[in-house]
């Protein structure tokens, strides 16, 4: 079932895009070739080494109704997308990824992954411009979060900015064919990777495919108001079902403008009195209040609280621990100049419920981070100039450092010459190796062969905190033709 | 330590310099940028080659079309519709009589500004908007509506008489007279999202429709936006643009500071939400730590002789306080086996834990049964 799904829209796009169509529609062909290489150390001082290739094809093509192309055109429009990527890693040798090398297998490690990142056929404008339709291989964002999905979604669009969006289909996992898991539900060692050894590996291998229904219900029928509502539920089966809520809602217009959102899961406390549970706030996920207060044009100050628990899938055992929310209190002064400077001042403190220990040592304290920093960028049509620097102390240990960066266009901003130097202290109390101050800068030269073709370049070198120089070096190149 | 204290210091001292160097920067900066007026990418300004003359029209002058018939029926910006000499003429008697080897006298003048004798005179320059506008769909809202200077009876001088965003904006919401979307004004890719950079200069949603975005910090910020109205960020972003962050190309250097490789572990354990943005811990982070020996159960590190705690003396009391606050920072190196492996004997779960777990424990027998063995079900309250 699953695979007929994402077969959907290559069926469809096979159909619009035969030999002798004749239509006229847009198109783009892009593709990213980036190779990079350096070293880490490992534990023991032994050079790991990442010599990482990973490229990016994207195939699109819109409006392939006839007439669509017009600008003032106005009836449904059909389109199509379709992205790979192959990521490989030529330092990972066949002792690391061979399960049967016991000593050097690495579980999880592989050299190579192919993946279709998107591959969907969607129709939007549908039934008077009120129906959008999408189906393959896509993603997510609302008030939850990221999902991949493979399936289908509807949106419809009613009067007053009123949205309902529903959808269907199976959650896109690392173990799948062509799958990746950078979106999968995290707690489960690997997750539903197939391509470890299924016998010696059985509590790290999850084979079900997992079901996913969700609804989206949105109403911004004015600035000033932003009212929405979703419902995520990714398992169907009930012992397996992570079932997540999300609500938000925004009141107000600049100058003065608060905004708060919460999001919660039942299945982090299934006793018999939901009510109880969420009053009690054992089941919140994460809440944000912030309030935002504009005294000038170009000013904006938003005071800002954030609770965050970490959640994990249904089937993991972390989310039975004992666990207490991060609460961040935060405050934050943002200022514009004109359309090309604007700078940022910010400051939080992560409260404890009393257990925390602000300084590292065994303290009880209401605190256990406090932090704050100031940046700045300057963007103009050949010059790029940024500047940031932080603070933040958490459970006692530092990091503090600064960056500052610029770039610099020649030859009608063909080429870019960009370097960025930065400056960190840490106080590492996991490793005292990886403690102390780190210098480095990244020197970069990106150049436009032609339209649509780009070469990038870049050298990082960074040392201090006790260890070797560091070095990374990366080049790009990037294709982007329309049509 | 008293290293790392001295390191500290001289760390705080560089912080605050560059501190106050960006600072003062970023004011002599904005002091020069001055203020944002209509956008000179969208609609750049013109170098017209007459003088001001629409306050020598007014009042009592004719209407607007009578200069600029074409108005009433023009769909693209880009229509030029200054009126020809001939329409001027049609009032200008003296205009009438000029043309090609005419003498240049002061009333030529009048109109075309520094023009020369003997010479012939030159088309002012109209660069092409970037925007898409119809005036014969704006024609029953009226001229001065977007073009307040040219009604008044005083020279316009240099302003631009062109509405900002904010006019467009304010008419087009209100009473939901003309759609919102981007697309309705900007010029569109052909997917349909907006062009945003247009001769190097970016396009940005304003301050007053979106609040603060996209100035420094927006990166660390835009979720909640996102979160929100998703449709918003697609007039102007892919989902490749998405998912070049989100799912692990490269990472992203506005995100991860200078020697983030050899450097990250403090700044994942302050800021652990925000990884899970983008990176998986029990895949990404721990097949990686397996193979730095990191992970307790790296078989790695164990070939090497380097197996064990990798945290050092930290008390364990400590790690578990921690642990509480950010248990995805722990997993992004121990597998539900090596947990299991020590609260065996040290119970993980929450005071009260055996009044609760029995609707889990009926509902979700696989979660339990990596630690207990049996019915555990029966042994909750």
């Amino acid at each position: 079932m699953r695979h007929r799904l994402t077969l959907v829209p290559w069926v469809i796009a096979g159909a619009l895009l035969a030999p002798g169509a004749g239509r006229a529609y847009d198109q783009q062909i892009s593709s990213s070739l980036w190779a990079e290489g350096y070293s880490v150390e490992g534990r023991d001082g032994t050079a790991i080494r990442r010599r990482r290739i990973v490229e990016d094809l994207h195939l699109a093509a819109w409006n392939l109704l006839p007439g669509s192309d017009d600008p003032y055109y106005e009836g449904p429009r059909l389109s199509i997308e379709l992205a790979v990527r192959m990521d490989t890693d030529f330092a990972v040798g066949a002792t690391e990824s061979d399960p049967d090398i016991e000593r050097s297998y690495v579980p999880g490690l592989t050299p190579l992954r192919v993946a279709v990142m998107l591959g969907f056929a969607e129709a939007r404008g549908l039934w008077g411009g009120s129906l959008d339709l999408r189906g393959g291989r896509q993603v997510r964002f609302d008030t939850i979060g990221l999902l991949g999905l493979d399936g289908i979604e509807a949106r419809v669009h009613l009067p007053d900015g009123l949205l309902i969006a529903v959808y269907w289909g199976y959650e896109i996992r690392g173990g799948d064919l062509l799958g990746y898991d950078q979106l999968e539900l995290d707690g489960v060692d690997s997750g539903g990777r197939h391509d470890m050894a299924a016998d010696r590996y059985a509590d790290r291998v999850d084979p079900e495919p997992r079901m996913v229904v969700g609804a989206e219900a949105s109403w911004i029928p004015r600035r000033w108001l932003d009212v929405g509502a979703v419902f995520r539920s990714v398992g169907l089966s009930e012992p397996l079902a992570d079932q997540r809520f999300g609500g938000r809602v925004g009141l107000g217009d600049r100058p003065i403008r608060g905004e708060a959102r919460v999001v919660w899961s039942p299945m982090l406390d299934r006793r018999d009195d939901a009510g109880e549970a969420f009053a009690e706030g054992t089941v919140v996920r994460e809440a944000d209040v912030d309030l935002s207060v504009a005294p000038h044009e170009a000013v904006d100050v938003r005071a800002e609280y954030r609770l965050y628990r970490p959640t994990f899938e249904a089937d993991s055992i972390f989310n039975v621990f004992d666990l207490a929310p991060q609460n961040d209190l935060g405050l934050r002064v943002a200022a514009r100049f004109g359309g090309s400077v604007s700078t940022a001042a910010w400051g939080f403190a992560r409260l404890a419920d009393g257990s925390g220990g602000l300084s590292g040592r065994d303290d009880a304290s209401w605190l256990s981070g406090v932090g704050g920093g100031l940046g700045g960028n300057y963007w103009a049509s050949s010059q790029r100039l940024s500047a940031r620097v932080s603070w933040v102390r958490e459970w006692g240990e530092d990091r503090v450092g600064a960056e500052i960066g610029g770039a610099q266009g020649f030859l009608s901003e063909r080429l870019w010459v960009g370097l960025r130097a930065s400056c960190w202290h840490i106080d590492d109390h996991f490793s005292e190796r990886l403690s102390g101050n780190v210098i480095g800068y990244v020197l970069s030269v990106r150049f436009r062969v032609a339209q649509g073709a780009r070469v990038l370049g870049e050298l990082e070198n960074y040392w201090g905190a006790g260890r070797v120089p560091r070095f990374v070096v990366m080049a790009m190149l990037q294709l982007d033709l329309w049509r | 330590m008293r290293r790392a204290e001295h390191g500290l210091e001289a760390a705080r001292g560089a912080t605050l310099a560059v501190a106050a160097v960006t600072a003062f920067a970023g004011a002599v900066l904005g002091w020069s940028a001055g203020r944002a007026g209509p956008s000179m990418a969208l609609l750049p300004a013109p170098r017209p080659s007459v003088a001001p003359v629409h306050h020598l029209h007014r009042p009592g002058a004719p209407e607007c079309a009578a200069c600029h018939p074409r108005a009433a029926e023009s769909r693209w910006a880009s229509d030029l519709l200054a009126p020809t000499m001939e329409r001027c003429a049609s009032c200008h008697a003296d205009a009438r009589d000029a043309g090609p080897g005419a003498p240049v006298t002061d009333r030529c003048r009048a109109c075309h500004l520094g023009l020369p004798e003997g010479a012939r005179p030159v088309r002012g320059d109209h660069p092409r908007p970037n925007v898409r506008f119809p005036h014969r769909s704006h024609w029953a809202v009226g001229c001065a509506a977007c073009h307040p200077a040219a009604s008044r009876a005083a020279p316009a001088g240099a302003v631009r008489d062109v509405p900002t965003m904010e006019v467009c904006h304010g008419c087009h919401e209100r009473e939901d007279r003309a759609s919102t979307e981007c697309r309705t004004c900007h010029l569109v890719h052909g997917d349909g999202r907006m062009v945003t950079e247009i001769r190097g200069e970016r396009l940005l949603p304003p301050a007053w429709l979106e609040g603060e975005t996209h100035g420094e910090g927006w990166v660390g910020d835009h979720a909640r936006r996102a979160g929100a109205d998703s449709k918003r960020c697609a007039a102007c972003h892919r989902e490749t643009f998405c998912q070049g962050c989100h799912t692990g190309r490269l990472r992203p250097r506005n995100v991860h500071p200078g020697d983030w490789m050899s450097s990250h572990g403090v700044s994942t354990r302050m800021d652990s939400p925000r990884c899970r943005g983008c990176h998986r811990g029990q895949s990404f982070c721990i097949t990686c730590h397996r193979r730095a020996g990191v992970a307790p159960d790296s078989p790695v590190a164990a070939g090497r002789g380097v197996g064990g705690r990798y945290h050092g003396d930290l008390p364990v009391e400590r790690l578990c306080k921690r642990a509480r606050y950010d248990i995805a920072a722990c997993a992004s190196c121990h597998s539900e086996g090596s947990c299991i492996s020590c609260h065996a004997a040290i119970d993980p779960h929450p005071a009260g834990w055996r009044r609760r777990c029995k609707p889990l424990a009926q509902r979700n027998h696989r979660a339990c049964a990596k630690c207990h063995e049996g019915e555990i079900w029966r042994r909750c309250e």
